[in-house]
């Protein structure tokens, strides 16, 4: 049993901080499945989507997973749908090649590393103020406030605030670079 | 707003749910980029969520807490 398999078995019974730690194991495996649908669908919305599904699957007592990681390659499967979906609702169909959307492998989650944590806190307080500030409201607000309030509380207008947030990683990865650190890339 | 400002609007975890169906809406300015534009997105928005997990006392990114968010 892998530990997405004891994090599921955990959501199945309810236990709000099983399901937490079933979605911070699975969003990066499963965002990495959907990198051949990122010309044709917005992955973001795709991978919020099936993780609110996986919820109804969680809860659903007729429903058996077997198998190794059996909820992750459930939930790729699911975000495959709702990637067609999508692209139906879209009118993208034409932009899809079958051929690119044969089943991927799952690989397994990279370790969490604490030195990264340093050093990117580290690179972040070098950095100017104001992009400072905008890479900073983006990471705590980013999941409840949409650009335009996060902006408006930095009292930056709305492309001012791209701007410093583009700047800030731009910055950040030269900061990060300098201490040999590149943020994993993504498998394709 | 130019590409690279409409690729940054659509790195952030935060998405409009339609009022009817309840589902999750693409970003407005992710509809408003060319295909190139769109895989650019698609890496940045990996790296955001790569910085937000290193960042987040409990490994969280913002997408995580936005479904958490959502369920509550």
């Amino acid at each position: 049993m892998t530990a997405i398999d004891r994090a599921f078995a955990r959501a199945r019974r309810n236990d709000e901080a099983g399901f937490t730690e079933w979605l911070r194991l699975v969003e990066l495996p499963l965002r990495r499945s959907l990198a051949r649908f990122a010309r044709v669908v917005d992955v973001e919305a795709v991978v919020q989507e099936t993780l609110l599904r996986m919820l109804i699957v969680a809860r659903d007592p007729e429903r058996e997973l077997t198998g190794d990681n059996a909820s992750l390659r459930f939930a790729i499967g699911v975000a495959r749908n709702v990637a067609h979906e999508e692209i139906r609702k879209l009118g993208h169909e034409d932009l899809v090649d079958p051929a690119d959307l044969e089943q991927v492998e799952v690989d397994p989650e990279p370790p969490s590393d604490r030195g990264l944590r340093r050093a990117i806190l580290a690179c972040i307080e070098r950095l100017p103020s104001r992009p400072r500030s905008a890479l900073r409201q983006r990471l705590l607000m980013g999941h409840e406030s949409p650009d335009r309030e996060i902006a408006a509380s930095l009292r930056m207008r709305l492309n001012t605030f791209f701007q410093n947030i583009t700047r800030a990683r731009r910055l950040l990865a030269e900061c990060l670079a300098g201490r040999g650190i590149r943020l994993p890339e993504i498998p394709r | 707003m130019n590409d690279q400002s409409l690729i940054e609007a659509a790195a952030t975890a935060f998405r409009e749910r339609d009022a009817a169906t309840g589902r999750i809406q693409p970003s407005p300015a992710w509809c408003d980029l060319t295909p190139d534009g769109r895989e650019a997105v698609f890496r940045l928005q990996y790296d955001s969520r790569l910085l937000e997990r290193a960042l987040d006392a409990d490994g969280l990114s913002t997408t995580v807490k936005a479904v958490l968010r959502r369920l509550s």
